[in-house]
């Protein structure tokens, strides 16, 4: 019986082979938003996975960061960079033997490229250096370095307004000199001084008319002030001062009459006010 | 092909336009099984949503190898017996007394002025259970030891009701046939 009506098999199945029925409009808007609100989770979880990746690589990075320049006291040299700071390259000179305290990197530098071969206290601070790479001891270049490879200095915390702040440059030149701004040399903070100068001393009048016929009789005569100063650098601009001096104020005040008693004196002569040293009679 | 791959590959990132352009290549012929493995439009629109929800869920477990078509295809049908396993489990068939064989012998019948339409009708008049089984048998191609498995009954049963599809379409379509026939010639 089965056998006798499988040939509708054929029927059905080829007959519907290439069947097709257009949907109803509206059942793509029941997939859609299935489908996209699949596609923005996965979209949330990618991008908060992302968040979260550069989050703790970010704070990971500021703390070596900050680890690293905090244990940068000194100066300190790596190897293998590639570009140039300003300064002037001088060419190798030979046989020449490094004035001290000075960085002699043949020597001192790690032939390695990690921060773990620094020690601050293997090199001299950075101010030590522009004496000794002063272009006028050009005899004396004082920054030997390996042959054939580039460097990067970190000169350490005595360089500029940031003492935090190691300062950098690099170099690919056998020796290097750094411009004279570049390293600031230490500076005392306390000044001492002597001072003397010509000084200028005048009167000024008001309005009552018998002080101004006695200011208008006065002439300037030679004044000066000299001593001793203190000075505090704040910075390489400011600094505070204070001192002692001594100051000597002349005049000389003419036609003024002068009665000692009943006796009338001529004062023509002063030099001032309270030295009565050169009075007519 | 490499343009379908283009498209799964831009669903695969969530691009809403090619999620759209697979849908609009292949919603036509699925829908199409779909109304096959269902007893009515709304039942076929459902089997086709989810159907295209597991598609777009599982496009990165396709592995190119095949026709993609045919995979899609297995896809709805799988959520068409998921569907027809959740609602009719406690389905009843008619018993097969009840079912009285065609007068007409199913050798000698014309079946030339049948459209796919009208196939489609008369297949969607079967009761759920051995319009399963005719399907998976006869147009997916499926062993009945398979589609015991599939529907959770015995291969005897799949048999048994294979055979009284077959009766019942045959029944049908002769009964059909013979309404078109008179409509024609009169």
């Amino acid at each position: 019986m089965v056998d006798r009506y499988s040939n509708i098999d054929l029927v059905f199945r080829n007959g519907l082979k290439e069947f097709e029925v257009l949907p109803p409009q509206d059942a793509w808007n029941g997939i859609a938003p299935s489908i996209a609100g699949k596609a923005r989770r996965m979209t949330w979880f990618r991008a908060a996975a992302v968040a979260a990746i550069t989050l703790t690589t970010g704070i990971i990075v500021y703390s070596l960061s900050h680890a690293l320049s905090a244990s940068f006291n000194g100066p300190a040299i790596t190897l293998n960079q590639e570009s140039r700071p300003e300064g002037r390259y001088l060419p190798p000179i030979e046989n020449v033997k490094p004035a001290s305290p000075i960085i002699l990197a043949s020597s001192q530098i790690p032939s390695e490229t990690t921060n773990d071969a620094f020690e601050s206290n293997t090199y001299p601070v950075a101010y030590t250096i522009p004496d000794a790479l002063s272009l006028n001891r050009l005899s004396e270049p004082q920054v030997s370095l390996p042959a054939g490879k580039n460097r990067l200095f970190i000169m350490g915390n005595k360089i500029k307004s940031n003492p935090e702040i190691p300062k950098i440059i690099t170099a690919n030149a056998d020796y290097y000199v750094p411009k004279d701004e570049t390293i600031m040399p230490k500076r005392n903070r306390w000044t001492i001084g002597a001072m003397a100068t010509p000084t200028y001393y005048s009167m000024f009048g008001t309005s009552n008319s018998a002080t101004q016929n006695l200011i208008s009789s006065e002439s300037s005569a030679m004044s000066y002030t000299g001593g001793l100063s203190f000075a505090f650098n704040v910075n390489k601009r400011i600094s505070l001062q204070m001192g002692l001096y001594y100051s000597s104020l002349n005049h000389e005040i003419d036609g003024v009459n002068v009665y000692s008693g009943f006796r009338g004196l001529n004062l023509v002569h002063s030099n001032d006010c309270k030295r009565y040293n050169s009075i007519r009679q | 092909m490499s343009d379908i791959k283009n498209i799964i590959k831009g669903c695969l990132a969530g691009d809403r336009r090619d999620q759209e352009l697979l849908y609009r290549r292949h919603s036509s012929k699925l829908y199409g099984v779909c109304l096959q493995y269902s007893g009515n439009d709304e039942e076929a629109r459902d089997i086709l949503q989810e159907g295209f929800i597991k598609i777009f869920d599982n496009l990165k477990n396709y592995k190119h190898e095949g026709s993609f078509e045919g995979w899609m295809r297995r896809i709805v049908v799988n959520t068409a017996l998921e569907k027809f396993r959740s609602r009719h489990n406690l389905f009843r068939v008619d018993d097969i007394d009840t079912i009285s064989e065609p007068e007409a012998d199913p050798d000698n019948e014309d079946y030339s002025g049948l459209e796919a339409v009208d196939l489609l009708y008369i297949i969607r008049e079967l009761p759920p259970k051995y319009r399963m089984v005719f399907n998976l048998y006869a147009i997916e191609g499926y062993s009945h030891k398979e589609i015991g498995s599939m529907l959770g009954i015995s291969e005897g049963t799949s048999k048994s009701n294979l055979s009284r599809a077959r009766i019942i379409l045959q029944r049908k379509v002769g009964s059909y046939t013979g309404i078109k026939r008179k409509a024609v010639n009169g």
